[in-house]
């Protein structure tokens, strides 16, 4: 049995996306917009989310490259999903180059996203976790706590010194 | 129980006290405002000729014994044009130049008895570049041309060593002291554009800077000098004994940031010079930290508010102004424009060549290609693959390795094999993409 594997015909072409990680907060109610720049690349750009249960627009973007190198600018929404909570996404933002032929390039840019509730902390910023942090009060309050105990013991021995003698 | 309330109280004392040291230490120093109430306090005493009493201990206003003693116009009055500098306040520019109205009117070569001091000259110049009355350079470039004609064995251009050893004699065999003579008459030159003779002065006092003693009491304020003026000259001539200056500076600083003198002028004094050289040669923190120690200690209470003195030690007006020049260094590097720029990190590869046709293969056959990778961003990057379309390539397709490291401009090949089953049913066109995916590593 013969079996013809045709190939589209495409021009080669690299693809650079920059930054090559990136951090930012999502309000689950709300939404936020990131900018990458698009490097060396005329097309469309195909954006999709890996592990990040998050909803990003646009899916499609069309990009073309200026004459003089210029990066292109491009800009993504994420938008919240109440329903997850709140969470840190660790995960990646793929940007994939439609150039029709039979080898593409993509770039795969790591993401950490906070997806904030409004009141309701990210895990481990919970009380009592790593993230915690006393007020300025706090140390106050217990500084003199501290030193009254230590001095009160130390009368209270001294007292007891005295009346064994 | 009322001991225990005594306790209880004492603690809060104590644990509020321990509290408020750390908060009040940990601000950052208000340089401005310090220079603001040093020039203050040398406006409120400065005499009508211009000048101030040297001691100026519990004085709020000049003694009006005049004349104001000849040596300290230049320097106390730098501090006034700092101070405009800082502030834009007029009050300082005013005061300044009745003391340069002063000094213009003095004349060694119609008054034998008159000496410009080095630190006149250079008041002279800037405030002739502060009012824009070239008058005030005029004068000092003047009085400065008779000198070195007319007190030739001295100043003529090439007498520098004899000069030195002069300043070296009459400081009572210090070198210490030689240098803080030399630096400042150097940085006079250099204001009045005679490059030639502090170029020269520059080569002698480079030559003596090892014989400055650990135990000369003018050693930091010295060294002081000679770092802000062979800076001045050529920093890069110099490089190897601004380094000595700046490591022997910065090795002698106290913990608090000070440079320890005999008495507590002496400390104001020594810190002031040592603070200006290393501003001078660009060494902010250690700078700051000096700087930081005058702002800590400016008096800010009682009649002297402003100046630097301490229970039973004398207020100078001169060392005032020292310790405002100081301040106002420090503040002028930290006004320095500093910039920066955040190169992204590009994630880039490209593949060759761009696409495989493998033609008309039979089944039970197997072909294969090879694919070059390469990184085109700017950092190292993870490559991996993806195989995506119909179901030939999805299951028979095999891209050898599965993944690679490419460092920055570096390439990889990748093998590409298809291997139809010899039990492929399928026939016809058939179409997939190889998805190479790059992320930085």
């Amino acid at each position: 049995m013969l079996v013809l594997i045709c190939a589209a015909p495409a021009l080669a072409q690299g693809m650079g996306i920059s930054p090559g990680t990136v951090e930012f907060d999502v309000p689950a109610e709300g939404s936020a917009t990131v900018e990458f720049l698009v490097h060396d690349f005329s097309g469309d750009l195909q954006i999709s989310l890996e592990d990040i249960p998050l909803t990003v627009e646009p899916e499609t973007v069309h990009v073309t490259a200026s004459e003089d190198g210029t990066p292109v600018e491009v800009e993504l929404t994420f938008y919240g999903d109440e329903s997850l909570g709140s969470q840190v996404f660790n995960g990646k933002i793929r940007f994939l180059a439609l150039t029709g032929g039979t080898i593409a390039t993509g770039i795969k840019v790591r993401a950490t996203v906070n997806h904030i509730v409004a009141g309701q902390p990210l895990p481990g910023e919970a009380a009592g976790s790593d993230g915690f942090s006393m007020p300025l009060w706090g140390w106050i309050v217990i500084g003199i706590a501290a030193l009254a105990l230590v001095i009160l013991i130390i009368s209270r021995m001294l007292r007891v010194e005295v009346r064994r003698r | 129980m009322k001991k225990l309330s005594i306790v209880f109280v004492l603690a809060m004392v104590i644990g509020l006290s321990m509290l408020a040291v750390p908060a009040a230490a940990d601000g950052p120093a208000d340089y401005d405002a310090a220079v603001k109430k040093a020039a203050d306090r040398l406006v409120a005493l400065q005499g009508t000729d211009g000048g101030w009493d040297w001691i100026v201990t519990g004085l709020t206003a000049h003694s009006g014994t005049y004349p104001s003693p000849a040596n300290i116009f230049g320097v106390t009055a730098l501090g006034l044009i700092d101070a405009y500098q800082v502030t834009g306040d007029e009050a300082y520019k005013t005061a300044a130049e009745v003391t340069a109205d002063h000094l213009k009117g003095l004349s060694r070569a119609t008054d034998p008895n008159v000496r410009i001091q080095s630190f006149d000259y250079r008041f002279l110049v800037e405030f002739s570049a502060l009012s824009g009355d070239t008058s005030y350079k005029n004068h000092a470039v003047s009085e400065w041309n008779w000198v070195k004609e007319n007190v030739a064995s001295f100043y003529a251009d090439g007498n520098q060593e004899t000069i030195y050893t002069f300043w070296y004699t009459s400081g009572g065999d210090s070198h210490g002291f030689a240098a803080w003579q030399a630096g400042p008459r150097g940085m006079a030159a250099l204001a009045m554009d005679d490059t030639s003779w502090a170029s020269n002065m520059a080569v002698v006092l480079a030559g003596h800077l090892a014989d400055i003693a650990g135990t000369d009491e003018c050693r930091f304020i010295g060294r002081g000098h000679a770092l802000e003026f062979l800076n001045a000259v050529d920093s890069t001539a110099y490089a190897t004994e601004i380094a000595d200056l700046i490591s022997n500076l910065t090795g002698s600083q106290e913990t608090d940031g000070s440079w320890l003198g005999s008495a507590y002028q002496g400390t104001v004094q020594n810190t002031a010079y040592a603070v200006m050289g290393l501003a001078a040669a660009g060494e902010g923190a250690v700078a700051r930290d000096g700087a930081d120690w005058l702002v800590a200690n400016q008096t800010t209470t009682g009649d002297c508010i402003g100046g630097w003195t301490e229970t039973d030690t004398e207020e100078y007006s001169e060392v005032d102004s020292e310790a405002l020049q100081a301040i106002k260094s420090v503040l002028e590097i930290s006004s320095l424009v500093s910039m920066t720029a955040n190169i992204p990190a590009i994630v880039c590869i490209s593949v060759s060549p761009t696409s495989i046709d493998y033609g008309t293969i039979s089944a039970g056959y197997t072909q294969d290609d090879t694919l070059t990778v390469s990184n085109c961003g700017t950092v190292d990057v993870l490559v991996t693959h993806e195989v995506v379309g119909d179901t030939l390539f999805t299951d028979n397709l095999g891209v050898s390795p599965p993944s690679t490291s490419l460092a920055l401009g570096g390439s990889d090949t990748f093998l590409a094999t298809l291997n139809v089953p010899s039990d492929y049913q399928a026939k016809g066109v058939e179409t997939g993409t190889i998805i190479f995916w790059a992320e930085q590593q």
